[in-house]
């Protein structure tokens, strides 16, 4: 179109985990210029995150550009580069912001501390590192960037820290960044502001922007061009929805045709699965959470404004779809596990609304709580713990069959036995006391528990931790297997990054 | 307590217990003369113990051994029926006000506060004086029906605390209906808490017995339980000692005992 050379080139990218048969990402090419944005839609697991990760020479362990691919970032060639030469690049060339801003920001440091580090370490002056971090807030809207820079990260709001980020990532003026649902976690009008500062950024200072994100009208409204990526290629826009369309029991058991018009559904709700609407487009969100406030105790008598209740979770608002996945990450204390339990109903809501299938938890009671309880399960952070620790393994999993009439007796066996094996728990440990079970394997207990009686939700905290990296693998691939086939909706509360990033497309910070 | 000298105690505890068991059961099996039975009032009252009459005669010329092997019976077994209502009523009453929780949490554990502020004692008083002399098995319901409210307390409490705990939140979670789940998973849990409250109101009943028994209002003369063997004294506990002496010895051994054995089973507990 224009005269303007291409920062970022990729051509023929390919990316495969060991030992697996197929590469996540396969062919993958196209190319950015200065001050241009591309937007990236997909799937959950359809790889966004991992061709992040990719062009920023960041892949996990176990992962490999294959030998074809051609990255070039200006005149450099990506794919030559050693350790030492990509940490020179890295923050400095291209930069990234990440999904959960939580996560990648240091607790304990003032954030214009933490913005300003990356200047330190790339050699620029204390003053030049000042300036910048001045205009860098000045240009993410903070009307008052040195009250800002004085705060720590638990003192700022999400929508606060995730302009923090991109503030951080700005600072070298980098020719590419590369944002990864930057505004998945905000309010409508927080990501117009994020959306507003990242396009100032184009225009003051030429960078190129990748965009990755659900939420396809976002990506329409504010990039030059938007791809998609399905099944580990990349493909126009339009193209991949007119194949979701099409290709419904693929990725969900419900099929209708709600993929043909995604800017028509609210931009929070993901645009890809197309489960996530009826024929008509009325059918409620599987859970749909509204300003959840939760605490513990007698509430407080702060001010409500100032954001200084003794809520753990303050204005909490999400969905989930059927056969969607969301990771649940922040920083312990963030109020993660305190989530799932007022989604478990296991506390109670101080202000808001859970809503789970159209019908709003807190109207439930007694038997009809009960009831629901079968289509909403949760394997608990210490699963061991979770369990009855005098029954038996086949036993604690028969028990979710006996309780929800599914089955009884030897039948029940017979299902706990196969739920088990499922789950990779070894047959001949099934009459074992819970007790005498290995952590691990009663992690795995509780999983087999939990799907017995079929959820349609399962809420998993740190489902991962006490796995080793077998085991881990195959209870992520059950996890994935279970949302693709049954169209389960997980809840994915986890530290394990590589996890969230497989199961959980969107992710939600606390 | 696991050092030797911890189990031999431990051991012994148990022999005595064993022993005692023994006594209620064979107890007139292995008395020498029939309990009730006035051997010779002229000239063989106020026998103090010998060889003929290990554990002495009393005013009447009964046997006081033979009393005593048959009233270990009576006394325990009355206590034991006691404790039985006793851990059965604030078994439910402890579940009940923990599980509802709200007003009917307050209105059962404030009912228990107030009945537990009034004197036992009194209130059985009141009670056998009111009705006058009970069957055993109306004696042991009265007893049971004033002392079940440490009980209640007891497993509200721990009730609370294993709502809280992760195992019984993962059946709650699951699904599990609360009938079940009282059933299957908070009754197994309150096991060691329960062994406590019923040895515990086993040890009160044993002396409450043993009192009303002794003013007369307890198990009716001329049963023999160890309380109305004591209260054949008649006033005068230290000329006629032998009749005071051997029920005394073996309440306060069975009391300790009772005590003892709580002690061990909420140690197991809280090991577990």
């Amino acid at each position: 179109m224009s005269p303007t050379p291409s920062v970022l080139e990729v051509r023929r990218l390919g990316v495969r985990f060991a030992g697996a048969t197929a590469p996540v990402l396969d062919g993958i090419a196209f190319s950015l210029r200065r001050g241009e944005a591309l937007g990236l839609l997909g799937d959950s697991g359809a790889g966004k995150s991992t061709l992040a990760l990719a062009l920023l020479g960041l892949l996990p362990r176990g992962a490999r550009c294959t030998p074809e691919t051609e990255r070039r970032l200006g005149s450099t060639r990506l794919d030559d580069l050693d350790d030492r030469a990509w940490a020179a690049v890295r923050g400095r060339r291209i930069a990234m912001v990440f999904q959960e801003p939580l996560l990648a920001l240091h607790p304990t440091m003032r954030v214009g501390d933490q913005i300003m580090e990356a200047g330190r370490l790339h050699g620029l002056t204390e003053q030049a590192c000042t300036h910048r971090m001045r205009e860098g807030l000045e240009t993410m809207g903070f009307e008052a960037p040195d009250r800002i820079a004085a705060r720590f990260p638990h003192q700022l709001s999400g929508g606060q820290r995730q302009r923090i980020l991109l503030a951080m990532a700005m600072l070298m003026r980098p020719e590419v960044l590369i944002a990864d649902e930057p505004t998945t976690a905000l309010d409508p009008e927080r990501r117009d502001a994020v959306a507003d500062a990242l396009a100032r950024l184009r225009r003051d200072h030429g960078t190129a922007v990748m965009l990755i994100s659900h939420d396809a009208a976002l990506l329409r409204a504010r990039c030059d061009a938007v791809v998609a990526l399905r099944h580990g290629r990349l493909v126009d826009a339009p193209e991949a929805e007119a194949e979701a369309a099409t290709a419904t029991g693929a990725t969900a058991p419900v099929a209708d045709d709600a993929g043909a018009n995604p800017m028509t559904r609210p931009s929070l709700n993901r645009s890809a699965s197309p489960a996530a609407a009826s024929a008509t487009g009325t059918a409620p969100p599987l859970l749909r959470v509204e300003q959840l406030c939760v605490g513990y105790g007698a509430p407080g008598v702060g001010a409500d404004d100032a954001g200084e209740t003794d809520d753990v979770i303050r204005g909490c608002s999400f969905t989930l779809e059927r056969g969607e996945a969301l990771g649940v990450v922040g920083p312990s204390g963030a109020g993660k596990t305190t989530l799932a339990q007022a989604l478990l109903r296991l506390l109670p809501a101080r202000r808001g609304r859970i809503s789970f299938d159209g019908t709003d938890l807190a109207t439930l009671d007694g038997e009809a709580l009960r009831r629901l309880r079968r289509r909403l399960q949760h394997v608990a952070q210490d699963a061991g713990a979770s369990l009855p620790p005098r029954q038996t393994a086949v036993a604690a999993v028969a028990e979710g069959l006996l309780v929800h009439g599914i089955a009884r007796g030897a039948e029940a066996r017979t299902r706990a036995t196969a739920l088990l094996a499922e789950v990779g728990f070894p047959a001949a440990r099934a009459d074992a006391r819970l007790d005498t079970l290995s952590s691990g394997e009663r992690q795995r207990v509780a999983i087999a528990r939990a799907l017995g009686p079929g959820p349609d939700l399962l809420i998993c905290d740190e489902p991962t931790a006490s796995l080793d990296a077998d085991r881990r693998e195959q209870v992520l691939a059950l996890l994935e297997r279970l949302r693709d086939t049954r169209g389960l909706a997980l809840l994915l509360i986890s530290h394990d990054h590589a996890a969230i990033a497989r199961l959980a497309p969107r992710v939600l910070p606390l | 307590m696991s050092t030797p000298l911890g189990r031999r105690l431990d051991r012994v505890t148990l022999l005595t217990l064993g022993g005692i068991v023994v006594l209620a059961a064979a107890g007139p099996a292995l008395a020498p003369h029939a309990p009730t039975e006035a051997l010779d009032p002229q000239r063989l009252a106020w026998q103090p113990p010998s060889g003929t009459f290990l554990f002495g005669t009393d005013g009447f010329s009964r046997d006081v051994l033979s009393r005593f092997l048959v009233g270990a019976r009576h006394t325990l077994g009355v206590a034991l029926l006691a404790a039985s209502v006793a851990l059965l009523l604030g078994t439910a009453v402890g579940l009940g006000a923990a599980l509802t929780r709200g007003w009917r949490d307050s209105l059962l554990m404030r009912g228990t506060d107030a009945l537990l502020a009034m004197p036992r004692l009194l209130v059985l008083l009141l009670v056998v004086t009111g009705t006058g002399a009970l069957r055993l098995d109306a004696l042991a319901l009265v007893l049971g029906a004033t002392g079940w409210m440490t009980t209640a307390r007891l497993v509200r409490q721990e009730t609370r605390r294993l709502l809280a705990t992760d195992a019984i939140r993962g059946a709650i979670v699951l699904g599990v209906p609360p009938m079940r789940l009282v059933t299957h998973h908070l009754l197994p849990a309150l096991a060691p808490t329960l062994a406590v409250a019923a040895t515990g109101a086993f040890a009160s009943a044993v002396p409450l017995e043993s009192g009303l028994s002794y003013l007369g209002l307890g198990v009716p003369t001329p049963l023999p339980s160890w309380g109305n063997i004591i209260a054949e004294a008649e006033g005068d506990l230290l000329r006629r000692w032998w009749v005071v002496v051997f029920p005394t010895v073996a309440i306060i051994g069975t009391v300790l005992l009772a005590n003892r054995i709580a002690d061990r089973v909420a140690s197991r507990g809280e090991a577990s």
